[in-house]
């Protein structure tokens, strides 16, 4: 009876086919019916005929007899199965109830491990799973190129054959939106009017663009999101015809998008027309920071696609009529699924996450596997006892199953109840704007995962010791089995290993994102972050689209500002660092880089700055002057460099005196000053070649909004109070918005790894706790089963100190062995962090030699009990059993 | 001599429960039956028997179990259940009301009444 399909075939030839009896039950009849007709001296043959003819329809008859038997074994068959479910559930009830705490530890352990699980697919899902609420999603792409981002390249690619039905471009827009209530600082996006219609999604109310509203003159119009209209008009359609002032010019809102259309992030409140006038070239030809949104022709894939746009962008290099972009222009692009490229950054934490959560899960799974081998070992003689009262091998499995399955299942029932409470906590954690409202919901789709996964983890820790049970339950000799259960000691020390190993992986990828972590906020950025304090001041454009008005205006603010109390330095920046990209321009270098009809090397960041921009970061000056108030319009161009910058272009020579250019014929810029390099884009860019152009001095076609930057020592909300009052008493319809501590602003900027370095850790943490847990309870049940022979070995002379130094070593040796298969397992897995990783190689060997030193150090700590009660036995018991 | 008189649906059924009345049988036997006590009357096709009998025993009023035949050969026995035997009072019982409705019906001298 070793061999389970020996006991298959044997049931089977009990249990014969419902077809061989039809057969025979109906040539029985037609034998007898045969013999009476040779009986009364027909010939063979025709008693052979007249048998079939009394019975009429032979082959009919039989098919009518298989069809009913065959549902009667079908029948049959279900009602068995349910009744050994029934049997096997009201057992493993009744032996789960006598063991109580087991039943607890594993449920709560299933319940923990599925919940996590279950939370974080949930993001997963609608996230990453989910299809974009856009018609045929599939044919949606981003196209990414080095291209200058102009509206002329989108008119030259959209008049070519590119293998797209549509391409529309969206670039950042931000506006004082004034309603007559408290204008308002928005962001949101300047989109071709094509956009709609291209994702195939309609306003929720209203209508969206027309094809024409791009047209230079056409009407201002402004499509306003779900949650704009829902917070400032509490959802009061009739906003839909009216007109409101978008930066200081009417604007009719022609419509409000659904809930569900955060395009391409939630953090858009609004949509304006692009306006596109090729006969204006400079605005034409501007750079911008654009993204093409495209849908493929019907049977083109997106490979085809970047190949066709591939062939004709660099050919666009010679159609820009103000410089020449340079020889590498146009040479990378890739059409990107548009999904996977709005996802974007959140992409690889997600999918970290889910990896370690489902750790978790194999580490509780492997546990609870553990407990239920010391349970079925412990219960081996019930099994003898059963399978000699006839319960075959299958029966017993199936019973073990049925009982670890319930556990799951329960489990995963409470695991799902946590999850909705896990959900609701993580989506307030989660970074406000994603590509989509990030409306994790514990929906069909996630109960279906938890449902398997259920039944995945209740098979997964059940099957093994089922199956040792049943290998174990057809032997008779029962003191065999408790002498010698080596066995199931390696199976369980194996079982431990595994536990150790994946504790270590999550224990190294933990690590790893924490010396990040750190690394990236012991960053010094170079300026000072303490009591500076950031807003944004946002004069309409229509009314300062004079730059003395501005200057005029800012100027106030300035004076009025710097005397205020507590204030001890003050300056403007159209783009403070950290808060967002700072974007760089083409530049021409005078003596190296002067044609801009051939390629031009570009500076990484430009800001436009007051002179007291500097002080009020506590930026020094290394070399030449500051700005100051001399540098104004009219006077002879100046800019300060970053270090970076200087040693780029004159490594041998001083920077000051030297003279750089915008990417167009104009005056050259002096430089006057070399100032540190500084982070500007966010602090693990290291970038930094800048420029620094005076405020006065600025193009005017740049938006009258800046930045101001406070360095104080008052308190932050009474400095915003007279911040607002100071602004609203030079004009009133100035608002500010994004007020911020500096230490805020960088704080917020690590947000995100801070988020996924917690979670990672906290799991990292649970693991360890379940390999601790692990290694206790196989050292415990090796003290046990050897307590015969530790007595043995004190009676020979060790002494207790050897025997706990020789269990503690046992622990030790496995978890050694778990360690190093998890440090191996690491160095194949954590190279997909390194995109997360800031300053530390994934294979880090400090972090790898940590790992390990804290998971051995567990297992001499886990063991320390066990080994107490190794130290406790008794030689004298142990030779009086023996 | 075989006046050939079709079956109702149903009415075999009756008749292999009166059949089964007396003892275990199978199937051949349960046919030879019903002919000998129709004194070949009834025109069984006797193929349409099995159907039934397999019908009657999903509906728990036979039981089969297999066993030797006169000669040895591997034979279905059928045997009336409990069920089966309340069921062979009720059809038999229905059945006499119907054949005594018919024939009276047929005996009937007294003309329709014309409207």
């Amino acid at each position: 009876m070793s061999d389970p399909s020996l006991w298959r075939r044997y049931r089977d030839l009990l249990r014969r086919k419902p077809a061989e009896d039809v057969d025979d039950e109906v040539r029985l009849h037609l034998q007898l019916r045969e013999e009476e007709a040779l009986r009364q001296g027909l010939d063979p043959a025709h008693a052979r005929a007249a048998a079939r003819e009394r019975f009429g329809d032979v082959p009919g008859v039989v098919a009518e007899l298989y069809r009913i038997d065959e549902s009667r074994e079908v029948r049959r068959r279900r009602a068995e199965w349910l009744s050994d479910l029934r049997r096997d559930s009201r057992f493993a009830l009744r032996s789960l109830r006598r063991s109580p705490s087991f039943a607890v530890t594993a449920v709560v352990t299933m319940a923990i491990a599925i919940g996590a699980n279950t939370t974080i697919f949930a993001f997963v899902n609608a996230l990453l799973l989910e299809p974009l609420p856009y018609a045929r999603p599939g044919e949606l792409v981003t196209i990414d190129a080095n291209v200058i981002g102009s509206i002329g390249e989108m008119l030259a690619l959209r008049d070519r054959h590119t293998g797209l039905a549509d391409i529309a471009l969206i670039r950042p827009r931000s506006i004082t939106y004034d309603d007559e209530r408290d204008p308002a600082r928005l962001d949101g996006f300047f989109v071709t009017p094509n956009l709609t219609s291209l994702l195939g999604v309609r306003p929720e109310i209203g209508r969206a663009f027309n094809a024409d509203a791009s047209r230079p003159g056409a009407g201002k119009e402004i499509l306003l999101s779900h949650s704009l209209w829902s917070d400032r008009y509490g959802g009061d359609r009739r906003i839909v015809g009216r007109f409101v002032l978008v930066d200081g010019e009417r604007c009719l809102v022609v419509g409000v998008m659904p809930a569900s259309f955060g395009f391409p992030s939630t953090a858009a409140r609004f949509w304006t027309p692009l306006s596109i006038d090729p006969s204006n070239i400079a605005q034409t030809w501007a750079i911008g920071n654009s993204r093409w949104i495209a849908r493929l022709a019907p049977g083109v894939s997106a490979d085809r696609a970047s190949a066709t746009i591939g062939s004709i962008l660099p050919g666009l290099r010679h159609l820009n009529p103000l410089w020449d972009p340079g020889s590498s222009y146009g040479h990378t692009v890739a059409a990107h699924p548009l999904q996977r490229s709005l996802v974007g950054a959140e992409r690889t934490p997600l999918i970290l996450l889910f990896a370690c959560v489902m750790v978790v899960l194999i580490v509780a799974c492997v546990n609870l596997a553990n407990l239920t081998l010391a349970r079925v070992t412990a219960r081996e003689r019930e099994f003898t006892v059963r399978a000699a009262l006839g319960g075959g091998r299958g029966r017993l499995v199936r019973q073990l199953l049925t009982e670890s399955l319930l556990v799951a299942l329960v489990g995963a029932a409470a695991g799902f109840g946590l999850a909705a409470v896990g959900v609701r906590f993580a989506s307030a954690a989660l970074p406000s704007a994603m590509y989509r409202p990030a409306d994790a919901r514990l929906d069909v789709v996630v109960l279906a995962f938890t449902a398997i996964l259920g039944v995945v983890t209740g098979i997964a820790f059940g099957l093994l010791p089922a199956l040792r049970a049943a290998s174990a339950a057809p032997s008779t000799d029962a003191t065999h089995l408790t002498r010698t259960g080596s066995p199931h000691g390696r199976l369980t020390s194996a079982l431990v290993a595994t536990e150790v190993a994946l504790a270590v992986v999550l224990a190294i990828t933990a690590g790893l994102l924490t010396r990040s972590f750190a690394r990236l906020t012991d960053l010094p950025p170079g300026f000072r972050t303490d009591h500076v304090v950031t807003a944004r001041v946002s004069p309409p454009a229509k009314g300062y689209s004079e730059l003395s008005r501005l200057s005029a205006f800012y100027g106030a603010l300035l004076a009025r500002l710097s005397a205020a109390p507590g204030v001890y330095g003050v300056g403007l920046v159209d783009r403070p660092p950290i808060v967002a990209p700072v974007y760089g321009m083409a530049m021409r270098v005078k003596g190296q880089f002067e044609d801009v009809t051939r390629g031009l090397p570009t500076a990484d960041h430009t800001q436009i700055v007051t002179p007291g921009y500097f002080a009020a970061l506590g930026i020094p000056i290394i070399s030449g002057r500051p700005l100051d108030g001399g540098d104004r319009a009219g006077a002879a161009p100046v800019a300060l460099v970053s270090r970076a910058l200087a040693k780029h272009f004159w490594p041998d020579e001083s920077a000051l005196g030297k003279q750089i250019g915008y990417p167009w014929a104009s005056p050259w810029l002096t430089i006057v000053g070399v100032v540190p390099d500084v982070r500007i884009d966010s602090l693990r860019d290291p970038s930094a070649m800048a420029v620094y152009i005076p405020f006065e001095q600025r193009s005017p076609r740049v938006a009258p909004e800046m930045s101001i930057v406070i360095r104080t020592d008052a308190d932050p909300t009474a400095l915003e109070r007279q911040l607002r009052d100071i602004v609203a008493s030079i004009d009133r319809s100035v608002p500010v918005t994004a007020v911020r501590g500096m230490d805020d602003v960088i704080a917020g900027s690590v947000a995100k790894p801070r988020l996924t370095t917690l979670v990672v850790a906290s799991f990292a943490l649970i693991t360890l706790l379940l390999g601790a847990v692990g290694i206790y309870g196989v050292m415990s049940y090796v003290v046990g089963q050897r307590a015969h022979e530790l007595g043995v070995r004190m009676a020979l002379g060790a002494t207790s100190l050897d025997l706990a130094r020789h269990v503690v070593g046992r622990a030790v040796s496995v978890a050694g062995a778990g360690a190093a298969a998890g440090c191996a397992l690491s160095l194949a897995a954590t190279r997909g962090l390194t995109s997360l990783l800031y300053g530390v190689s994934p294979t880090d060997p400090a972090t790898f030699a940590g790992a390990t030193l804290v998971l051995v150090a567990v297992a001499v700590v886990a063991s320390l009990v066990p080994a107490r009660r190794a130290m406790s036995a008794d030689p004298v018991e142990a030779l009086r059993r023996g | 001599m075989p006046t050939t008189i079709e079956f109702r649906h149903g009415a075999i059924e009756l008749l292999i429960l009166k059949a089964l009345s007396w003892g275990p049988q199978h199937g051949f036997s349960i046919a030879r039956w019903i002919q000998d006590a129709a004194d070949d009357v009834l025109r069984l096709e006797e193929g349409s028997l099995y159907p039934a009998l397999h019908r009657m025993e999903d509906k728990g009023w036979v039981r089969a179990t297999w066993g030797a035949s006169e000669n040895n050969r591997r034979a279905k026995f059928y045997q009336l259940s409990a069920r089966g035997r309340e069921q062979l009072v009720t059809d038999s019982r229905d059945w006499w009301r119907y054949a005594a409705a018919v024939g009276k019906v047929l005996k009937s001298t007294a003309r329709p009444a014309t409207a």
